[in-house]
């Protein structure tokens, strides 16, 4: 009996648990069910609107991706590090991200030697540092000596060695005036005078570029001239800027005086698209960057502006492998170019904010030549009769077979863009259509870069895009004595090596803006139609979905923003 | 009982240093140049050779790997790590800064995890209700079964945006940690749960029970009473490897709830294959968790008093 | 009340405890089944899913790469059971043709950890002295390594694939199973049964393979049933970040992570594997419970 009424009173905490359990239950259910009403709802909306004058004050919570992983601007290969660098330093000059011409910054002007070895900047006089130190010609030397050549004793690496190849010294004729040299002809020097993505060449103050790369770890010792300084900075977690008192040069293309509008600008770091997302519609952030494809629609329509720039330079490129079978027949170059549908992608994987590539030029890069309605449309009977022709028979599993070789061809990718695995996969569907088995391998940056070294000899396709608003970025990519990402050699069968070299090697030759048009156009003919090297693929975005309280971000050139004219209706 | 210890933090020592080793050999093996992930992964192919060597050169990396291993192991002796290769800070300082956030979110979620596990077991035991025991003894694989990440996404959608009751992200007081902390406990006490509820019904059926029951104990103070201690030997016996599965678990709660920490600084670390940071944090790891282990080692025979009968005789216990 | 030492503890024999007569026809057995509805439901998943990895194009029309441009993230319906993906792919039919990736991963990395790690901890609890010693040091070694840089290590070296994967969970996951293992193993070898074996002549081998194994297998199998779990979400888990299986094969744990940043927008593209995962993890998991308990009785 006593045994009998123990179990009942046994049993009774695990009667107790059982609302628990199925609270928990219910919970998970309630999970489950609330998620998808999010997409049915509505939402809030965001705070209203107030356009007109500028407020100043406030602080503006940003959030991104990636995190800064060193303070120092001119160090760093992320965009974080880029980005908040734009932010706290300036460049001699400033490029206008629409017409891409170079105008004064903290150089009122310039002129270049005919040979375009030996730029001369003639620098403002007001310019000063935050610890006071003023900015003149010694520290522009200091820093781009510092910047190509690093420093072994104090740890500092050669940041800007592949950004001004060749750079020999610079000379100051008098305070205020800097001489740039170079061993060979660098037309595109002047836009890297303005080059504001990774590793940039951003002005630090004298006393900054004495500490060792480990001493400028501590954010309060580095210093610019820019808008912004460093308040504190928690690796993985956050950056905090505050304006910088006194601030008056802001590039006078902004139209922007005096110091920036919002006291504080706060970059978050959150990995999660959804987290980001949710953080945006939910009010603890104001502005978001990387905002995943899919949430674009759902945030516009609530209420959130999206703004967004064309990331500047080449598109997301397939390099083809010159050298190496199959895709050093040019027929299977040529297929795969005609072979996958445009619109398909543009439809499922990407936004508005994207585009299809119709060159391997971004559109804003000036240069850039729209083969969109020729050699980059969709057609698939093309591809398939340029394949017939070149004696590419289809085979059994319906993967076309020549000499008894399958038409496989593996491509290296890399995934830190979330759109690039479904574009990928889209084009893959297409091309088995018409009997080419594309083979995906796409991976994170140290696998890319691993198999990087390797890919001469073991991948068709290289597949990522390189970040530079110059038509010379073409030089940089594909010259066979540079980037070479065609692997073009002696042996490339049907490609012609000195051509190559010399169409693409001309673009650093002239500033002239006409000559240098034509220049690109026969450098983008060769790449795409006459030597088929390269299938663009799209043209990648940097996207913004903020609060519409908020207001004036800028993108420059390369798709970097500004905060130095940005501002919140309500000064908070 | 002093050459048992004595032997036991032999051993933790050397588990440290030989966790020192392999991470070193294993980042040898890994095909990636550390050199070359300073770098655009666009830009690999136009990297000027001198360039490239003055970088290496700098962080060392073109010694003998012998020597290398040799000069990291000295420094790492007298607790210098070296500078993180992506970031330049001292690999120490980086450390010690991520650690109070990850210690609080790893040390909550276990105890979390393990009032989750001994409820579940305690219950699972006592009660007489089948269908309720088929329950519970079905929760700790449900606790296993959903991916960290989708159930934190999914709780973040409703507690943080939707009800607004608690910050998505960051690590602003304790109203933070609450999401993690679930988050992370859920999949950890899962085997926990499981080798409770099996030691606990085998121990319910034991001798030293019966013996009990004869005296005329109730179910509960028996489970409560005998079979709770003893049962809770397994549960420490697992510490490794609940360790491991709060290390995994909290890269991801990291990264879903934007914390800072060391589960994302070892990702990111190993992802750049910064050595100096992958071997500070592996040798930290490899302390704290021989460390653990030495306690377990120590507390055990306390707890078994069959064991502290065989630790007369010279055999090794259970570590 | 507390144990003496004196008091020894009974063994708990699978043999021995039985009190049931120990055959039972099979139709007893359904019928005892009958009364088991969680569990008959539990051996149907398994069974069902088993088929998919066999047989899938049985059990859906669709195929798992067929992209559709106009059917881009279509909520569940009687179409398209678990909607479709951002290519318009039945979601569904890609978890159909993923269970046969999955399974053979899981079933490769519980093999690898199982199998490994039972004879290792085996070995050496049984062995004992410079053995033990030698094998628990690098057991401890590799539990003190983070096992996300082992995972890693071994994709990178060996290539993205998903048995790859499956190798890497699997060897991450043989210090625990040793660990545990050793552990029952010490338990039992001091049990007095095991001594009167020896007393009675039995050998080493014949102690070990009659008493020993038997009576130390049982936690290191459900440690096994839970590691079926935990194996899928590792491989979920690594490709969380950034190392799953090449695309466009489907698999369940890249389904779920991929599916994660449409959360908000497109849930279903991540709950739907998702839940299918954990149903199976389930069904599994009880299944080897009651096969535990049969075998008890």
């Amino acid at each position: 009996m006593s045994d009998l009424r123990s179990a009942i009173e046994n049993a009774g905490p695990g009667r107790r648990k059982w609302p628990w359990i199925s609270a928990g239950v219910a919970v998970l259910l309630v999970v489950t069910g609330i998620a998808y009403a999010a997409t049915r709802g509505g939402g809030a909306a965001p705070g209203a609107a107030g356009g007109g004058e500028p407020v100043r004050g406030g602080t503006l919570q940003f959030a991104l991706i990636d995190y800064q992983r060193s303070p120092d601007p001119q160090w760093g290969t992320n965009y974080a590090e880029s980005l908040i660098g734009n932010n706290i330093t300036d460049k001699l000059t400033w490029q206008d991200p629409k017409t891409g011409e170079i105008t004064p910054w903290l150089a009122e002007s310039w002129e270049y030697n005919k040979d375009l070895t030996e730029f001369t900047f003639h620098l403002r006089k007001d310019v000063t540092f935050s610890d006071g130190a003023r900015f003149d010609a010694a520290a522009v030397k200091a820093n781009f000596d510092q910047y190509v050549r690093g420093d072994k004793a104090l740890g500092v690496n050669p940041n800007g060695a592949t950004l001004l190849p060749g750079y020999i010294e610079t000379l100051t004729p008098d305070d205020f005036t800097a001489v740039v040299r170079f061993a060979k002809p660098l037309a595109s020097f002047l836009q890297a005078s303005a080059f504001t993505a990774n590793a940039q060449p951003g002005f630090l103050s004298p006393a900054t570029l004495r500490l060792s790369a480990k001493e400028r770890t501590d954010p309060r010792k580095v210093i610019g001239t820019g808008p912004f300084v460093y308040e504190s900075w928690q690796e993985q977690a956050k950056t905090v800027l505050v304006k910088r008192a006194g601030y008056n040069w802001s590039p006078p293309a902004l139209g922007h005086k005096g110091e920036a509008y919002l006291d504080r600008v706060v970059f978050n770091t959150i990995p999660e698209a959804s987290v980001r997302t949710g953080s945006l519609t939910s009010g603890t952030i104001d502005a978001t960057l990387d905002v995943g494809t899919t949430d674009e629609k759902p945030l516009a329509a609530q209420g959130y502006k999206i703004i967004y720039r064309g990331v500047s330079g080449t598109a997301i490129f397939f390099n083809f492998n010159s050298q190496l079978f199959p895709t050093n027949d040019i027929a299977v170059r040529r297929a795969i170019q005609a072979g996958w549908d445009r619109e398909a992608v543009r439809k499922t994987v990407l936004t508005d904010s994207y585009s299809v590539a119709t060159s391997v030029l971004a559109p804003s890069v000036p240069g850039y030549v729209d083969y969109g309605g020729t050699i980059l449309k969709f057609d698939p009977d093309k591809a398939r009769r340029i394949l017939d022709e070149a004696g590419w028979a289809p085979g059994a599993d319906g993967i076309r077979v020549k000499d008894g070789k399958r038409l496989e061809v593996k491509l290296l990718g890399i995934n830190n863009l979330v759109v690039n695995k479904p574009a990928y996969e889209s084009i893959q569907q297409d091309l088995k259509k018409i009997g080419i088995d594309l083979q995906l391998t796409v991976v994170p940056i140290p696998d890319y870069t691993a198999n990087q070294a390797k890919a001469k000899t073991d991948w068709n396709i290289t597949a990522a895009n390189r970040s530079r608003n110059d038509p010379a970025v073409l030089n940089l990519q594909y010259g066979p004595q540079l980037g070479n990402g065609a692997y073009v050699t002696r042996d490339s069968v049907g490609v012609d090596l000195d051509e190559v070299t010399q169409t693409l090697g001309r673009l650093e030759l002239t500033l002239d803006p006409q000559t240098r048009k034509q220049y690109a156009k026969a450098a983008q003919d060769l790449l795409l139609d006459k030597y088929a090297l390269v299938n663009p693929v799209y043209n990648p975005s940097q996207v913004i979905a903020h609060a519409p309280s908020v207001h004036g971000i800028i993108f420059d050139a390369q798709s970097r923003n500004h905060f130095v004219d940005a501002w919140k209706s309500n000064g908070k | 009982m002093l050459r048992y210890i004595a032997l036991k933090v032999g051993r933790a020592v050397f588990v440290v240093w030989a966790a020192f080793t392999l991470t070193f050999v294993l980042l040898f093996v890994l095909p990636a140049d550390p050199v070359d992930l300073l770098f655009d992964p666009a830009e690999l192919n136009a990297i000027p050779p001198e360039v490239r060597r003055q970088v290496a050169d700098n962080y060392g990396f073109n010694q003998p790997v012998l020597l290398q291993y040799l000069d990291r192991l000295g420094h790492a002796l007298r607790g210098d790590f070296g500078e993180s290769v992506q970031s330049g800070r001292p690999v120490t300082a980086a450390i010690l800064d991520m650690l109070p956030s990850t210690l609080a979110l790893a040390s909550g979620a276990l105890v979390l995890a393990l009032l989750i596990a001994f409820a579940v077991a305690f219950v699972a035991t006592s009660t007489r209700q089948e269908w309720l025991r088929n329950l519970l003894e079905a929760l700790p694989s449900g606790a296993v079964s959903v991916p960290v990440f989708l159930s934190g996404i999914l709780m973040l959608q409703v507690f943080s945006f939707r009800l607004g009751w608690f910050p998505a992200f960051g690590d602003q007081g304790a109203s933070s940690l609450v999401l993690p902390l679930i988050t992370l406990a859920i999949p950890v006490s899962g085997p926990i749960a499981q080798l409770l509820v099996r030691s606990f019904a085998t121990e319910f059926r034991s001798g030293y029970v019966t013996t009990s029951w004869a005296k005329g104990a109730t179910r509960g103070r028996i489970v409560a009473g005998d079979v709770f201690r003893n049962a809770s030997l397994p549960a420490l016996t697992i510490a490794g490897i609940t360790f491991g599965n709060l290390i995994a678990g909290s890269v991801i709660t990291e990264t879903v709830f934007a914390r800072k920490g060391l589960g994302r600084m070892t990702q990111t670390a190993i992802n750049t294959l910064d050595v100096p940071l992958v071997q500070g944090i592996v040798v930290l790891v490899a302390v704290t968790f021989a460390t653990i282990n030495l306690v377990v080692d120590l507390i055990y025979p306390l707890l078994d008093p069959r064991l502290r009968a065989t630790l007369a005789v010279p055999a090794p216990g259970p570590s | 009340m507390t144990i003496d030492v004196d008091t020894p503890a009974t063994p708990v024999l699978p043999a021995a405890a039985g009190q049931r007569p120990v055959a039972r026809s099979p139709l007893r057995r359904l019928g005892a089944a009958a009364r088991q509805p969680i569990l008959v439901l539990s051996w149907i998943i398994v069974l069902v899913v088993l088929g998919w990895a066999v047989a899938p194009q049985l059990f859906t029309a669709h195929g798992p790469y067929d992209g559709n441009t106009a059917a881009s993230f279509l909520p569940p319906g009687t179409e398209h059971w678990f909607g479709t993906d951002r290519l318009g792919r039945d979601l569904f039919a890609r978890s159909v043709y993923g269970a046969r990736t999955t399974l053979t991963a899981t079933l490769l990395a519980v093999l690898i950890a199982f199998g490994i790690g039972t004879v290792v901890g085996l070995v050496s609890g049984f062995v004992g002295g410079i053995v033990d010693t030698v094998i628990m040091r690098l057991v401890d070694v590799f539990l003190a390594i983070p096992s996300l840089l082992l995972a890693m290590v071994v994709v990178s070296v060996l290539g993205y694939s998903t048995n790859n994967i499956a190798l890497a969970v699997g060897i991450s996951a043989i210090a625990s199973f040793a660990r545990v293992m050793r552990a029952e193993v010490l338990v039992v070898v001091h049990q007095d049964y095991v001594r009167a074996a020896y007393g009675v002549g039995v050998r080493r081998l014949g102690v070990m393979l009659r008493h020993v194994v038997p009576n130390s297998l049982g936690s290191v199998v459900a440690l096994a049933a839970l590691e079926v779990g935990s194996a899928v979400l590792a491989v979920a888990a690594l490709g969380f970040l950034g190392y799953g299986a090449p695309p466009p094969q489907p698999e369940w744990g890249l389904l779920v992570a991929e599916g994660r940043d449409y959360v908000a927008v497109y849930p279903w593209a991540s709950i739907m594997p998702g839940a299918a995962l954990a149903i199976v993890v389930v069904a599994t998991h009880r299944i080897s419970t009651s096969l535990r308990k049969d075998r008890r009785r």
